[in-house]
């Protein structure tokens, strides 16, 4: 007979005792693999909503991006059609033109040489770009009784010094007519008409939709040939200067600094055209959408770095909980085990004493003792894991569908996720360990009690 | 001399105004093949000398010699593994282990490690047991519990378990005590067998059937021997 043999002939002897050191064990085993369960479950439902946020929040970024860049697209676009009348466009006019009559009746009365344009495209400017030389006149057009604004215009005059671009204006080619809106939708003129005007005949080329400015009142001839009609040959009454190019902020200065040598007894006024505002309205909407979408990449970011911090925080305080609550269950199934492995020590003083008296050393009895708490220990920590192992997996399941639901892709959580192997490899070890600490006291007071006094009192 | 007892004193309480000499200055001997018995009132000191005797309670005075070693001039360890050669034990309470069979009961002492030389093997010690189990009449109890066994079949299976390594000496606390004159007889009949197979046997009682089978009987009151009678 072995030692071995004794302990198991015990514990099925006493049933209820090692039933009830197996519960305790067992349920301390199973609450703590349960709340290290439970803390991975939640680290990791954190990790795949932070994962789904930041997704979300990445996707919803790269949409307003996308607004934005498509925004910044269409301003280009809406740039370089309008190219005519964008940027900074300026006026030269004869020097002893009154502003106050060209503000209130819209004409330009004074003129200048036409050479003017021809020195000035042949000097190295650079604040100006494209030159439009013309003549306007508002006059009655006979012929169809409505008054109108003539321009005459040759197109861009090439500035010599700089490298051939595609012009932006193309010429009015002589004996052709180009007509705004209100002119052609009054006279209910096509495209193709042949008309008089001052007894010239006129095919009218092209007709321009409405602009909702003074160009629906006016008709477009050749220059030369509105110098001839207007009597005004080699004279001109303005250029046009489109796209100046100026770095610093008295932009106007800057050209009147630069053409003042070259024309002198002109001079320059800003073009402040709608188009000009609406690019800077659609400038300025760009710059508000990107520093929204700025702002709100980092409000994002502000309120995915809360969210982390406050389920960080939430987890911390979930972890120290439940340590706390581990340690208190796992001291209590430590001292009721002890309490339970004292009291069968006390049930089996007579059979230990009488063992004793054979001769059987205290060691063996020790081992008796402790040998029945490492079983209660080991089949403890197995009921135990397995239960709270299971427990862990029905909450990792419950958890990560009410987790997920509202998102695209549910939340799949693996066993691998609820307990690490090495954890598990502990926790295994630790129950043993925790039922040989019960059962130590007890132990050895039972190996080391008197057997005479036993003996003497039970005679 | 298997067992010598000189002047052995034991005190319970001492120096405490409730102090009792359980044991007054004892000296006794007894050689193989003996069988002394030790009457006595309860209370008079006959278990606490017979714990003595047995290597069980340490006297305050006086030595006790097993086989020419004192049990108590030795380690515990060293004392333990004399009383596992050298003596057997039965108690009026049986002391049987409750979940063991009556097999295993008798079986139960081998845990204890013998000294090189006297050490048995788990079927030679099965088999002795058989043969005891047999010999007390128990052949057809060799599997129950204690639990399922009457007073009588207790008793012997006691006896069994004391004589398993078949110890030079045999120390009997009341050992018919609760027994029938039946199961009485068959206790001290193996006893006085045993001793003719050269066992000593030490018994204290105040069972008077005892005598008829002791070879000196001894009596202690108030913890001191009072007077020998040698049945003729």
């Amino acid at each position: 007979m072995s030692v071995w043999q004794i302990i198991i002939k015990e514990i099925r002897h006493r049933k209820l005792n090692f039933c009830l050191s197996l519960v305790a064990v067992a349920v301390a085993v199973a609450f703590l693999t349960g709340a290290i369960s439970l803390l991975n479950v939640e680290s990791a439902i954190t990790h795949w909503l932070q994962n789904q946020h930041q997704a979300e929040f990445e996707k919803k970024i790269e949409l307003k991006q996308e607004e934005v860049q498509k925004a910044g697209q269409e301003l280009t676009e809406f740039a370089r059609k309008n190219g005519l009348l964008l940027g900074f466009n300026i006026w030269i006019l004869p020097e002893n033109q009154s502003l106050n009559e060209l503000h209130v009746s819209g004409e330009i009365s004074q003129t200048f040489p036409e050479s003017y344009v021809h020195k000035l495209s042949e000097a190295k400017v650079v604040t100006i770009n494209h030159l439009f030389p013309m003549v306007i006149e508002k006059l009655t057009w006979e012929e169809k009784g409505i008054d109108i604004i003539l321009t005459g215009t040759q197109g861009e005059v090439p500035i010599l010094h700089r490298t051939s671009k595609k012009p932006l204006q193309d010429q009015v080619p002589t004996g052709s007519m180009v007509l705004g809106y209100n002119i052609h939708s009054e006279l209910n003129l096509k495209v193709g008409d042949k008309v008089q005007l001052r007894g010239k005949e006129f095919e009218i080329t092209e007709l321009y939709d409405q602009r909702g400015t003074k160009d629906d009142s006016t008709v477009w001839i050749n220059l030369k040939e509105a110098q001839e009609l207007l009597g005004r040959q080699n004279l001109i009454n303005a250029i046009l200067a489109l796209e100046c190019n100026c770095a610093s902020v008295d932009r106007i200065g800057e050209i009147r600094q630069e053409l003042a040598s070259i024309l002198p007894g002109t001079k320059i006024i800003e073009e402040k055209s709608r188009a000009l505002a609406r690019a800077e309205s659609r400038n300025k909407a760009k710059q508000e959408a990107e520093e929204s979408l700025a702002r709100e990449k980092l409000s994002g970011m502000t309120l995915l770095e809360d969210q982390q911090h406050n389920r960080d925080q939430l987890e911390q305080q979930l972890s120290f909980f439940t340590t706390v609550l581990i340690a208190f269950i796992l001291i209590c199934a430590t001292i009721w085990l002890g309490l339970l492995t004292y009291n069968n020590v006390r049930q089996r003083r007579n059979e230990i004493a009488i063992l004793r008296a054979f001769g059987v050393r205290s060691h063996q009895i020790l081992t008796t003792i402790i040998g029945r708490n490492l079983i209660i220990g080991v089949l403890g920590a197995c009921a135990g894991i397995l239960i709270g192992f299971l427990a862990g997996n029905v909450y990792a399941n419950w958890s990560g569908t009410q987790a997920s639901a509202g998102y695209e892709t549910p939340l799949t959580l693996h066993l691998t996720d609820l307990q690490a192997g090495s954890s598990l490899i502990l926790i295994f070890l630790l129950a043993p360990v925790l039922a040989l600490i019960a059962g130590w006291f007890p132990a050895l007071l039972a190996s080391r009690e008197d057997p005479a006094s036993i003996l003497q009192s039970e005679n | 001399m298997l067992l010598q007892a000189k002047q052995a004193v034991k005190r319970f309480s001492s120096g405490t105004p409730n102090e009792v000499i359980a044991v007054k200055d004892i000296s006794l001997d007894l050689s193989a093949g003996e069988f002394l018995a030790i009457h006595g009132p309860s209370g008079g000191g006959k278990s606490t000398l017979l714990l003595i005797l047995g290597g069980l309670l340490r006297p305050d005075s006086g030595t006790i010699e097993i086989n020419g070693r004192q049990p108590y001039a030795l380690s515990a360890e060293d004392r333990a593994s004399l009383r596992a050669t050298e003596i057997g034990f039965v108690f009026q309470q049986f002391h049987l282990i409750p979940y063991l069979t009556v097999i295993e009961n008798v079986i139960a002492p081998g845990l204890a490690p013998r000294p090189a030389g006297k050490e048995s093997s788990h079927t030679e010690l099965h088999q002795r047991a058989v043969e005891l189990i047999e010999k007390f009449g128990l052949a057809a109890r060799a599997d129950h519990k204690p639990g399922e066994l009457s007073t009588g079949e207790r008793q012997r299976t006691a006896l069994a378990r004391a004589l398993l390594f078949k110890p030079p000496l045999l120390l009997a606390d009341e050992p018919t005590g609760n027994l029938d004159d039946e199961n009485a007889r068959i206790v001290l009949t193996a006893m006085k067998e045993y001793c003719a197979e050269g066992g000593g046997v030490l018994l204290v009682t105040h069972d008077a059937r005892a005598s008829e089978y002791a070879d000196r009987t001894l009596t202690i009151r108030d913890g001191q021997l009072q007077a020998e009678n040698v049945p003729a």
